[in-house]
C-alpha cells in the first residue's frame, strides 16, 4: 500500500516538472473537450430548430382551412 | 433544390461515417493517453516534460494540416462557388483555432522549463502566432456580413493569403537558428526518434485527427442545417409577402 502510494505521488511529481504537465494535459482537455461540447450542442441546436421549423406554423397553417381536426 | 444535392449526399455519408470516427477517436485516446502519461519513459535530455510533446506535437500538425485544408477549400469555394466548401470551412476554422492555441499553450509550458522562457519572438512561435491570427480572423470575417456567401467569401480571400505564412511556419527552424528544435525529430535517437517515445507519438497523432475529422463532419452538417433553415424562412417570407400585396387594393 505504502508502495503503491509512493508510486503515485512519484507519478504525480512528474520528476520535479508536474507544474509543467499537468497543467499541460488539463489545457488539452479543457480546450479539445470545450470544442467537443459547443460542436455537439450547436449541432444538436441547428437540427432541432430545422426540424421545429420543417413541419410547423407554416404547415398547419395551410391545413386549418381543410381539416379542423387536425389541429388537435 | 439542386444546389442541396452534394450536401444531402453529405448528409447522408457523413452520418454513416460519424459514429466509426468518434469511436475510433475515444479508443484511440484510450490508448495514447496512459501511454503517453504512464508507459512511455521520460526522455534523457528533458525528462517527464517531454511528456508534453504528446500534447504539443501533434496539435501543431494539426494546426498547419487544418489551415492547409482551410485554403483548399477556400480555393474551391472561390473558383467553384460550391457552397459545401463554404460549410466545411466556417466548420474547421475553430477547430484549427483551437489546435494552435493549444500548440502555442503547451509550447510555453514546454519551453519555460527546458528554455527558460515562456516565450521567444523568433520565427517558429512568432509564424504560429500569425496562424492563430488568421484563424481568428477567418472566423470573424466569416461571420460578418449578412449574407453569410459574401462572408465565405471575404474569409477564403483571406484564408488564402494566409497561406503565405504556412511554409514558415513548416521550415522556419530550418530556415533561421532558434531555441525551437528542428522538425527533425531525429533528436531524440541516433538515427530516428526511439520507438518508445514515436508510437505513443503516433497515436496520439493518430488520436487527434480522428477528433479533427469527427468534429468537422459534425460542425459542416450544422453548417448545412442552418442554411437550410435560413432558406426555409426566406421562402416562408417570400410566400407571405404576395398574399399581402394583392389584398390591399381589393380592401381599399
Amino acid at each position: 500500500m505504502r508502495r503503491l502510494m509512493s508510486d503515485i505521488s512519484e507519478f504525480l511529481a512528474m520528476g520535479g516538472y508536474a507544474f509543467y504537465v499537468w497543467p499541460t494535459y488539463v489545457l488539452a482537455v479543457i480546450v479539445l473537450g470545450g470544442l467537443v461540447w459547443q460542436s455537439l450542442s450547436a449541432a444538436r441546436a441547428a437540427s432541432r430548430r430545422l426540424a421545429a421549423d420543417s413541419k410547423p406554423a407554416g404547415a398547419v397553417a395551410d391545413r386549418v382551412g381543410e381539416s379542423p381536426q387536425a389541429t388537435n | 433544390m439542386h444546389q442541396y444535392a452534394n450536401p444531402n449526399r453529405f448528409l447522408t455519408l457523413s452520418d454513416r461515417i460519424l459514429p466509426w470516427l468518434s469511436g475510433l477517436a475515444v479508443v484511440l485516446f484510450a490508448i495514447g493517453l496512459p501511454w503517453a502519461l504512464v508507459v512511455a519513459p521520460p526522455d534523457y535530455q528533458q525528462g517527464e516534460t517531454v511528456r508534453i510533446m504528446y500534447v504539443h506535437v501533434p496539435a501543431a500538425w494539426l494546426a498547419v494540416f487544418c489551415y492547409a485544408g482551410l485554403a483548399a477549400l477556400s480555393a474551391a469555394s472561390l473558383i467553384w462557388r460550391h457552397v459545401l466548401a463554404d460549410f466545411a470551412a466556417r466548420a474547421i476554422a475553430p477547430i484549427g483555432a483551437c489546435f494552435t492555441f493549444l500548440a502555442l499553450a503547451s509550447g510555453a509550458l514546454w519551453g519555460k522549463p527546458m528554455w527558460g522562457t515562456w516565450w521567444v519572438w523568433d520565427a517558429r512561435l512568432t509564424s504560429v502566432l500569425i496562424l492563430f491570427f488568421f484563424y481568428l480572423g477567418h472566423i470573424a470575417l466569416s461571420r460578418a456580413f449578412e449574407d453569410p456567401t459574401r462572408g465565405a467569401r471575404a474569409a477564403a480571400i483571406l484564408a488564402l493569403v494566409g497561406v503565405v505564412n504556412l511554409p514558415i511556419v513548416k521550415w522556419s527552424v530550418d530556415w533561421w537558428s532558434s531555441l525551437h528544435q528542428p522538425a527533425s525529430i531525429s533528436r531524440f535517437g541516433t538515427p530516428a526518434i526511439h520507438p518508445d517515445i514515436l508510437i505513443p507519438l503516433l497515436i496520439m497523432a493518430a488520436a487527434y485527427f480522428a477528433l479533427f475529422a469527427a468534429l468537422a463532419l459534425i460542425r459542416t452538417r450544422t453548417e448545412i442545417w442552418r442554411q437550410r433553415l435560413r432558406v426555409l424562412r426566406l421562402t416562408r417570407i417570400e410566400r407571405q409577402q404576395p398574399l399581402a400585396g394583392p389584398s390591399r387594393p381589393a380592401g381599399a
